[in-house]
């Protein structure tokens, strides 16, 4: 079977745009795959460091667009992914042969998106190659597999109309304590972050999810939900999409209670991790996707947030706090999301406390190659900041037991009062006898 | 309007054990179109703290008098107002001492004690109308390990559960409750107007094998707690803030304690599916506050403490639920007089243990697949020997050959008739050790010095003195032998069998012939003399297939045809202790 891929006629404009007089352009889809079809979303170029000039695929170097792709894959919300990459030429690349250079670019790419909780690689092992040549104006379009490195060919079909979306949303709530044990190896902060990654990981896998409060059936699609409801409540299938503009699809994720533990233990640790706040999690897919793609892809986008924004903290950190020896609360930065001008579609960015919209507006440009036009309107902020001095006191309650210690500090003062108060009295009753007998 | 008022038959039958004038609370549920009262409770010397004992939704509804003089209207009364808050019109029972069945009922209306007809149901009646929820989730709590400081965690964990934070799932349904404004998963949205509990109680169970129900008569509706990782996107506009990590070095020791839900809850099979939330958060907060008192009681400053748990307990004649939290792990004895004061406050007998750990209530979800089955004598029909029957009391379970991966086929059935009678104690409460297996019965006739050493591992036989030697040894077990000096003699045991099933209710172990058998019942007919044995046969070698044992006739009654008339048997009667 062809593999089919299906583009917005932007998608097309934005690529007769590209002009190929000094250099050949490199750059990645992004997009979905459901149902065996790719679906464009976006096209985002590869910045060359200047002064190069890519005159021939030859000279691409793969590690930029594997790198590329990972920063890429961040600012992607769960379901959505690097899907392949696009070539803008003077020439037509996938002409009689399929140029090998394309093998490592793919396997460098597939190998950055391996990273993980990044889960930037999707189901299917296959990456799209999609080549524009300026001067027969025409698209063509190969499909590699990125395990056994057979190539396939692939059609692409230009679409007049937008594409459907259905947002889905939930807002995860972390709040977790960890021990380590006192017997457990010392780690650093960024083995104690993948020690919090692999637990949220796991508990997202055996969690539930409900979707509007309903558990539905695995196989069944996105679009079924709001069929279903009209047909029960006006008993005529109509459009449904413009109210699910309006109304997302909520995720409720229910998790089992059944800890191991049977027996009350005591444990000798020296280091507690609590870690709280709220993800905002908003997806957006395919109608056709099913139920259980649809799980998938809200535990990816969780996963990707946390493990991305645990990253920047790690990196912005001198090397001296990766070892910190004292109490310390870590910020990790917060979500924006941000709206693809020409599409519904959301991508998201991480602004570290103190920074602005333009921060955000500045690595969409960079990476996605998204101008934006305002930026009141177009970045929505979606978690809150914690003023960390204005929780000063809270935050000292967290950390669990301090106020415990200062309370027997002040019985014992208490006792050494009254036991010192006693002895005074006792001296004085003693010296006044003393003094009286004289 | 006021509601009917009904009585449980087991209530009333309850009240002729009291000796002495006494006032009483009186339990029960409360329906749309009437109020049962289910339970009686008195005061007893040593006062168990019983809050949380009844199920949930069970509350003092009542109080009732028993005394040889008339009451006295105006204290009664102030008893009323003064005690029972979950109704505005508290229910008043008096009776003349020694004439419990003659009861008069009284309603508190206006300040005046109006009297009110009233009818007597029988517990299936009542079940009828009611369903058990039960409800389980672990969770665990840390916190430092002063007792202010878990004190502390607990209440933190129990303030937690209020907001929200808790769904519930129908066991084996795609039914979730997620809340209070009625959000309910699953395909019941056909039913006509608002879900209520028995849509599901009809939706979840099973074809309901005949064979089934009379081993578990109650209905009980399993649910288990979850967590919701996700805040409802609609209740609050406010944004929360992004994760935060707070770090904190310091040696110390840290105390991790498990907490199990398991509670149960009775409620009408008409409540709405809405309002099923609230109660089930409201027993999950009178589960937290059990388990805190527990722990708190019985523990020491600064010492490690024990874990609280539940046991659940729906002893014969008492027609409810008990719910007793102990420390894990305590012993019997110091609990004795806790005991006692459960069998005085309920008004039970004091011959035989009801509340010890083999005399919990078997739940049908909470049997291990594969496990012996419990009394599958309870799903025969009688004999149409029209004689006086007696039958074992309480439970067992049904040992016989090939169990537990073991190939004893033609030589261990003697060994599996003394596991039935090991278990049967076990069951009654009356021992806490496990059934012995056949390496430990072994050894313990070894180390009587009634075998050889050569005897572990063997395959050797035993008889009926070795059965009373190990039951003796193991569970201070007296048994009465009885010998029989050929099949055809024990048409003359009725008299004795039936003595023994009426006043111990035992199984008895009898073995000649080279077979070993149990016997489980009684069913002797004076006048004709004729008498049947109800048999439980070891020899059985299959699956624990309850159709198969019955249909076969490896658990039925027999005459006396079944004994070989020119063998010799020994009858093993295992005595019962009295008391609690």
């Amino acid at each position: 079977m062809v593999r089919t891929v299906v583009a917005c006629k932007n998608i097309l404009s934005y690529l007769e745009q590209v002009d190929t007089s000094v250099s050949l352009t490199i750059g990645l889809i992004l997009g979905q795959t459901c149902n065996g079809k790719d679906y464009v979303v976006h096209l985002a170029k590869t910045s060359i460091p200047p002064p190069l000039k890519l005159r021939n695929i030859s000279e691409i170097n793969d590690l930029w667009v594997a790198d590329h792709a990972k920063q890429a894959t961040k600012m992607l919300t769960g379901g959505m992914h690097v899907i392949g990459v696009f070539l803008v030429s003077d020439k037509d690349l996938l002409g009689s042969s399929f140029p090998l250079e394309f093998k490592s670019v793919i396997s460098q790419l597939n190998k950055a998106l391996s990273a993980e909780y990044l889960y930037g690689n999707s189901e299917c092992n296959e990456k799209l190659i999609m080549a524009y040549c300026s001067k027969t104006r025409s698209v063509k379009c190969k499909t590699l597999d990125g395990i056994t490195s057979s190539i396939k060919p692939a059609e692409i079909k230009f679409c007049e109309d937008n594409m459907k979306w259905i947002k889905l949303e939930c807002k995860y709530q972390l709040d977790e304590t960890y021990f380590l044990e006192e017997k457990s190896e010392d780690m650093d902060l960024r083995e104690q972050m993948n020690m919090i990654l692999k637990d949220v990981n796991n508990n997202l896998k055996s969690s539930v999810i409900l979707y509007d409060g309903e558990l539905k059936d695995e196989d069944e699609t996105l679009d079924s939900i709001g069929k279903k409801q009209k047909n029960l409540r006006s008993g005529k299938i109509a459009h449904t999409d413009i109210e699910r503009d309006s109304k997302p699809l909520t995720a409720t994720i229910l998790q089992s209670c059944n800890e191991k533990f049977t027996d009350i233990c005591v444990k000798n640790t020296h280091l507690q991790i609590k870690i709280v706040g709220q993800i905002m999690c908003t997806i957006w897919l395919n109608p056709m996707i099913s139920f259980k793609m649809a799980s998938i892809s809200i535990i990816h986008d969780i996963m990707r947030s946390l493990s991305t924004r645990l990253e920047m903290h790690w990196d912005s950190l001198i090397e001296e706090e990766h070892k910190q020896d004292s109490n310390s609360i870590h910020e990790p930065p917060r979500r924006v999301m941000i709206a693809i001008p020409y599409s519904k579609v959301t991508v998201s960015d991480y602004l570290f406390p103190g920074e602005g919209y333009e921060e955000a507006k500045n690595s969409v440009e960079e990476i996605l190659g998204i101008k934006l036009d305002g930026l009141n309107n177009v970045i929505q902020e979606v978690e809150g900041s914690v003023d960390i001095n204005a929780f000063g006191t809270n935050i000292s309650q967290m950390i669990e037991g301090k106020i415990q210690e200062d309370k027997e500090h002040s019985h014992t003062l208490f006792i050494i009062g009254s036991v010192f108060a006693l002895i005074v009295l006792i001296l004085s009753i003693v010296v006044h006898f003393l003094i009286k007998h004289l | 309007m006021i509601p009917l008022l009904k009585i449980s038959k087991s209530l009333v039958n309850k009240l002729s054990r009291i000796k002495e004038p006494v006032f009483a609370k009186l339990y029960g549920v409360f329906l749309e179109t009437a109020t049962i009262l289910l339970s009686v409770q008195v005061e007893s010397k040593t006062d168990n703290e019983l809050e949380f004992t009844l199920p949930t939704e069970v509350d003092l509804y009542g109080l009732l008098s028993i005394d040889n003089k008339e009451f006295n209207a105006s204290e009664v009364k102030e008893k009323l107002q003064e005690q029972v808050d979950v109704t505005d019109n508290p229910i008043f029972l008096f009776c003349c001492l020694g004439k419990t069945e003659e009861i008069t009922a009284y309603v508190l209306v206006n300040d005046q004690l109006q009297s009110r007809p009233f009818v007597i149901i029988s517990e299936q009646e009542i079940y009828d109308e009611l369903v058990h929820v039960r409800l389980r989730g672990n969770f665990f709590i840390s916190s430092n390990i002063e007792k202010s400081s878990y004190e502390g965690a607990v209440l933190d964990f129990r303030n937690s559960v209020t907001t929200g934070k808790l769904a519930f799932n129908f066991s084996k349904t795609p039914i979730y409750l997620l809340g209070t404004e009625c959000e309910i998963g699953g395909n019941l949205s056909e039913t006509s107007g608002e879900p209520i509990v028995g849509d599901i109680y009809e939706h979840s169970s099973e074809k309901k094998k005949k064979v089934d129900s009379s081993l578990y008569p109650l209905r009980i509706l399993d649910v288990v707690i979850f967590r919701k990782l996700t805040q409802d996107t609609t209740s609050s506009s406010d944004k929360e803030h992004a994760p935060i990590c707070i770090v904190t070095k310091k040696l110390k020791d840290t105390l991790f304690i498990p907490v199990k839900i398991d509670v149960l809850s009775l409620i009408s099979k008409q409540t709405n599916l809405c309002r099923l939330y609230d109660i089930l958060v409201e027993s999950v907060i009178r589960n937290l506050k059990a388990f805190q008192l527990t722990l708190t009681r019985h523990s020491n400053h600064d010492d490690v403490p024990i874990l609280p748990e539940v046991h659940h307990f729906f002893p014969d004649d008492c027609g409810h639920f008990l719910s007793i939290w102990i420390p894990k792990n305590i012993n019997q004895k110091t609990y004795e007089s806790s005991r006692a004061a459960l069998h005085e406050q309920f008004l039970l007998p004091k011959n035989k243990p009801l509340f010890r750990k083999g005399n919990e209530y078997v739940f049908k979800a909470s049997i291990p697949g594969g496990a012996p089955l419990i009394n599958p004598h309870e799903t025969l029909k009688n004999t149409n020997n029209e004689g006086k029957i007696a039958l074992v009391k309480g439970r067992y379970s049904y040992y016989h050959y090939n169990q537990s991966r073991m190939n004893d086929s033609g030589w261990g059935c003697a060994y599996r008739s003394l596991q039935t009678l090991a278990s049967w104690f076990k069951w009654q409460g009356y021992t806490d050790k496990e059934v012995p297996t056949f390496d430990e019965i072994q050894k313990c006739l070894v180390d009587i010095g009634d075998k050889p050493s050569s005897f572990i591992g063997s395959r050797q036989w035993i008889g009926s003195m070795e059965v009373h030697f190990v039951l003796n040894t193991l569970l201070g077990v007296t048994c009465r032998i009885i010998n029989v000096s050929n099949g055809a003699e024990m048409m003359y045991q009725g008299p004795e069998l039936l003595r023994h099933f009426e006043d111990y209710g035992s199984p008895v172990m009898i073995g000649g012939g080279n077979l070993a058998h149990t016997i489980i019942g009684v069913d002797y007919n004076e006048t004709t003399g004729n008498i049947k044995f109800l048999i439980l046969d070891p020899h059985y070698t299959g699956s624990e297939d309850l159709q198969v044992i019955v249909s076969k006739g490896w658990c039925s009654w027999k005459g006396i045809e079944f004994w070989n008339k020119t063998s010799y048997y020994n009858m093993c009667l295992p005595l019962v202790p009295l008391g609690i």
